[in-house]
């Protein structure tokens, strides 16, 4: 005690914005009442013998704070982790499982399933939750075509390098996993480990750094507990309030979208082949914007997600005529890829021959290049295929707002509190990149972790360097993502469709480029 | 010019690495009094001490950056060192138990407390002793402002030198480490046979390991800790090394036989690259040892 009494008290800054009530996306209220409890500073914080002291703290229990959980149990297991949620825990498996898929799900890279130990190896598969209760609906190619655009993208798990396509896994671009089976499994782990405790049904009411960021953080919850930790992860979402209550600013692009998502039946003998598919839709009254059928566990079902403006969601979200809604997706995506509209017309005398003897050649190269792509797409079976036909819907219609935002960094208040998943960024769902982008950055802080503990430092030891390099790949996959949604939102605009072609078909062309994309940019499925 | 550079740093002497602890205003030195026992011998120079109990404030500031990036590979090198001792004598029958469970360290000259945080987040029971009381206090409640659970245990005793540690052993409560370290120290000693001597004594015959890291004295060190950090780049206050100081991992192996020491192993610590941006990344590097080294000793097997 004298050693606490000896304690300086310094200035603790004290984050006067309160926690306002917010929603998340599921529509909870988060920070229902505010507490007047108020810590005067951190000496008082530091020599509260009440406070439940956790090595790490982590606020949202989704799929990435259950997975950050997860890996530090299984990595430092010594570890103590507490996981406070707003919601109920995940309700126990229904009896009779459900055969349809929910649409609620995501595709996920290797890498992702890996973090999230759905890639059962040797020695991990009588533990992990592999062939168990995650079902996992594989893909190993994608197809990605515009109509009216000759352009066709293929990607097959043959494209990625040696060391990715691992020779002890299957062959595969990704897996898509429905949500709720898969929190559930993390969650039966993380509740089963000694060095792990939940609070659930319980928010953050207030938190607290210590001024000169040495001290511990000190974070109030709604369920009356004071708590300190020397590492804060805040992965509450998209709402995030521990964003929020830092003040951290995030880049924000508002696309005006919606999202419409729902599970499907195919038609009788139709079987979904182990392909994303994803189709860019052109037209107002069609309704512009990616289009993405992907594969699930079950053959005999797909996911539809439909990114397009609020007016298309809002009319098909709440038309009771489902069939209509099917016609009207299937002939989207039997449409396969067309010719496109030449870039100039050869009346003589409307260009100057100069120019038209230009232009003639460029159109000549583009559409060699987009030719060349046909022609070899032709011999190695690359070229497009109809999707499966599909039958009914048979799950809710699932709508979500799109926008683009992004932090400036992960790492904050002196690397004592982190925010990852959506809480950090958010990102069209057309190339499905939102989960693997926030497991992508659970990895390096579990790395980060991993080498300060293996040297005897203190958790925010180099968490820096570790979560500035992930901010910089991620935020790079974000850009190209935004860069992705502006192109194709561009309509009717021929020089830029044939630029586009002529793009699409030299990465189909080139096959390091398409490995770098497959590798990079989609690494999960395109949709 | 050179001999008005021996004649500034003869006057303040510290080593590259302990000339991290920036001394940022000569005249905001606290007199502090070292309240050492007067009848014990010890090494400690007074200078050094106010020096170091000045710079309290900002121990874990993190402009300290090479030390504390310096610490990360003199761990490995521990941990690695201990491995191979222990390897044939112990069997872990946790495998989950933390690679220093049980050991018994000490930090001499334990300063802010980096080392000792260190070596107790790994599972060791550590003593920490500085001549310095206002530093263990700032290391003291660094240790608890952590708030990590592994850090509260460790015996922080400041004002005490190893030698006045060492004369409270006697027969009846032998007070021997595994682990006993002498980082960034012999520098600052004005004996440092006395305090090798005074460390030896306290490594536990069989198994015990005494580490040393400190900075040798080759035209390199010179050029680099000297001319390069202090006349060129400006990284530390002019003066702040004393090049005399430096010692050869031979003169340490040396005055280690005196006491019944042998050397394990040496090696040396190098920056990967210039430090610019304040980005100080060392690692270990077995064959240069001409500026920055740590080596480790052990009781001799059989003393000739
Ligand atoms: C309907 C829908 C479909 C989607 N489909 C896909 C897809 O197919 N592919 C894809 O990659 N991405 C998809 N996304 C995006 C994807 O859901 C997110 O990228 C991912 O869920 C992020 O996970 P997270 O753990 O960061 O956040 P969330 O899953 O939002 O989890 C946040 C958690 O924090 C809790 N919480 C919030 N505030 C507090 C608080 N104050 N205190 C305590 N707990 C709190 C919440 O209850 C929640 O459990 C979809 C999103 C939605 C809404």
């Amino acid at each position: 005690m004298t050693v606490i009494s000896r304690l300086r008290a310094p200035t603790s800054i004290l984050l006067k914005r309160r926690l306002t009530a917010s929603r998340n996306s599921h529509g909870l209220p988060l920070a229902a009442s505010l507490s007047a409890r108020w810590l005067s500073n951190d000496t008082a914080a530091a020599s509260n013998e009440g406070a439940r002291y956790s090595d790490v703290l982590i606020v949202g229990g989704g799929v990435v704070g259950c997975a950050l959980a997860r890996q530090l149990n299984q990595r430092l297991p010594s570890l103590s982790v507490h996981l406070v949620e707003a919601r109920d825990a995940p309700t126990s498996k229904p009896a009779s499982s459900n055969e349809i898929p929910h649409p609620r799900s995501y595709a996920l890279s290797p890498q992702s399933l890996d973090i999230l130990g759905l890639l059962s190896s040797e020695e991990t598969t009588s533990d992990e939750m592999a062939n168990q209760d995650v079902k996992l609906g594989w893909y190993d190619a994608m197809q990605i075509w515009e109509a009216r655009n000759p352009a066709t993208l293929r990607f097959h798990a043959d494209d990625l390098p040696f060391d990715e396509a691992k020779l002890d896994r299957p062959k595969m671009l990704g897996a898509v996993v429905e949500d709720g089976p898969l929190v559930r499994a993390l969650w039966e782990k993380l509740e089963s480990h000694p060095q792990t405790t939940i609070s659930t049904n319980t928010t953050v009411q207030d938190l607290q750094l210590s001024s000169n960021g040495q001290g511990v953080v000190t974070v109030e919850t709604s369920d009356n507990e004071i708590h300190q930790t020397r590492l804060l992860v805040a992965a509450d979402g998209a709402q995030s309030p521990i964003r929020q209550r830092l003040g951290v600013k995030q880049a924000q692009w508002d696309y005006g979208r919606q999202a419409l998502t729902f599970t499907v039946e195919l038609s009788q003998d139709d079987r979904i082949p182990r392909t994303a598919y994803q189709r860019f839709i052109h037209g107002q009254e069609a309704g512009r914007g990616p289009l993405a059928l992907l594969p699930t566990h079950s053959p005999r079902h797909a996911i539809v997600v439909w990114s397009t403006t609020p007016e298309m969601v809002k009319k098909w979200k709440e038309t009771d005529d489902n069939n209509a809604l099917i016609d009207h997706l299937q002939n989207l995506l039997q449409t396969g890829p067309q010719r496109l509209p030449p870039l100039v017309e050869s009346k003589p005398g409307q260009v100057p021959p100069l120019l038209s003897n230009v232009l003639f050649g460029v159109e000549r190269l583009l559409e060699t290049v987009q030719d060349a792509g046909a022609m070899l797409a032709a011999t190695n079976s690359r070229s497009w295929m109809a999707p499966p036909k599909l039958s009914k819907i048979v799950s809710p219609k699932l709508s979500f707002p799109l926008a683009c935002r992004n932090v400036g960094q992960y790492h904050h208040a002196s690397n004592r509190v982190v925010l990852v998943g959506d809480a950090a960024h958010t990102v069209h769902p057309m190339a499905g990149q939102g989960l693997n982008l926030g497991l992508g950055a659970v990895e390096s802080l579990v790395e980060s972790i991993v080498e300060s503990e293996a040297v005897g430092m203190d958790v925010t030891y180099g968490l820096d360097s570790f979560l500035r390099k992930r901010h910089a790949a991620n935020s790079s996959v974000i850009m190209g993502i935004h860069a992705l949604h502006e192109i194709f939102a561009v309509q009717d605009n021929v020089p830029l469709m044939h630029a586009k072609s002529f793009g699409m078909n030299v990465m189909q062309q080139v096959g390091p480029l398409r490995r770098r994309i497959v590798q990079a940019a989609t690494q999960g499925v395109v949709f | 010019m050179l001999s008005a550079v021996r004649q500034s740093h003869r006057r303040v002497f510290n080593s590259i690495a302990a000339s991290l602890h920036r001394v940022r205003n000569r005249n905001s030195y606290i007199g502090q009094r070292y309240r050492g026992a007067s009848s014990t011998s010890t090494s400690i120079s007074q200078d050094e001490v106010s020096k170091f109990s000045g710079m309290d404030k900002d121990w874990w500031d993190p402009s300290f950056h090479p030390l504390i990036a310096m610490n990360p590979i003199r761990i490995r090198y521990i941990l690695d060192i201990v491995q191979k001792q222990h390897s044939a004598t112990t069997n872990h029958n946790n495998p989950n138990a933390p690679p220093l469970h049980n050991f018994k360290a000490l930090d001499v000259g334990c300063g802010g407390g980096l080392l000792s945080e260190s070596l107790a987040r790994l599972g060791a029971n550590v003593t920490a002793i500085d001549p310095s009381e206002a530093l263990v206090q700032k290391a003291q409640e660094h240790a608890m402002q952590t708030g990590d659970p592994r850090l509260r245990n460790i015996d922080y005793r400041g004002g005490l030198s190893v030698e006045e540690l060492a004369a409270t052993e006697d027969d009846n409560h032998p007070l021997l480490f595994d682990v006993v370290c002498l980082l960034e120290v012999l520098e600052h000693a004005s004996d440092v046979a006395s305090l090798v001597q005074a460390a030896s004594s306290l490594v536990k015959p069989d198994t015990g390991l005494l580490f040393v890291s400190t900075m040798n004295r080759t035209w390199k060190s010179h050029l680099l800790t000297i001319v390069g950090a202090e006349y060129i780049m400006g990284y530390v206050p002019r003066g702040t090394h004393d090049w005399n100081q430096y010692l050869a991992p031979q003169e340490v192996a040396q005055t280690m036989d005196g006491f019944g020491m042998e050397q394990v192993h040496v090696s040396g610590m190098v920056l990967t690259k210039p430090p610019l941006c304040g980005q100080w990344d060392w690692k270990l590097d077995g064959n240069d040892t001409d500026v920055n080294w740590i080596g480790a000793y052990r009781r001799r097997i059989n003393p000739t």
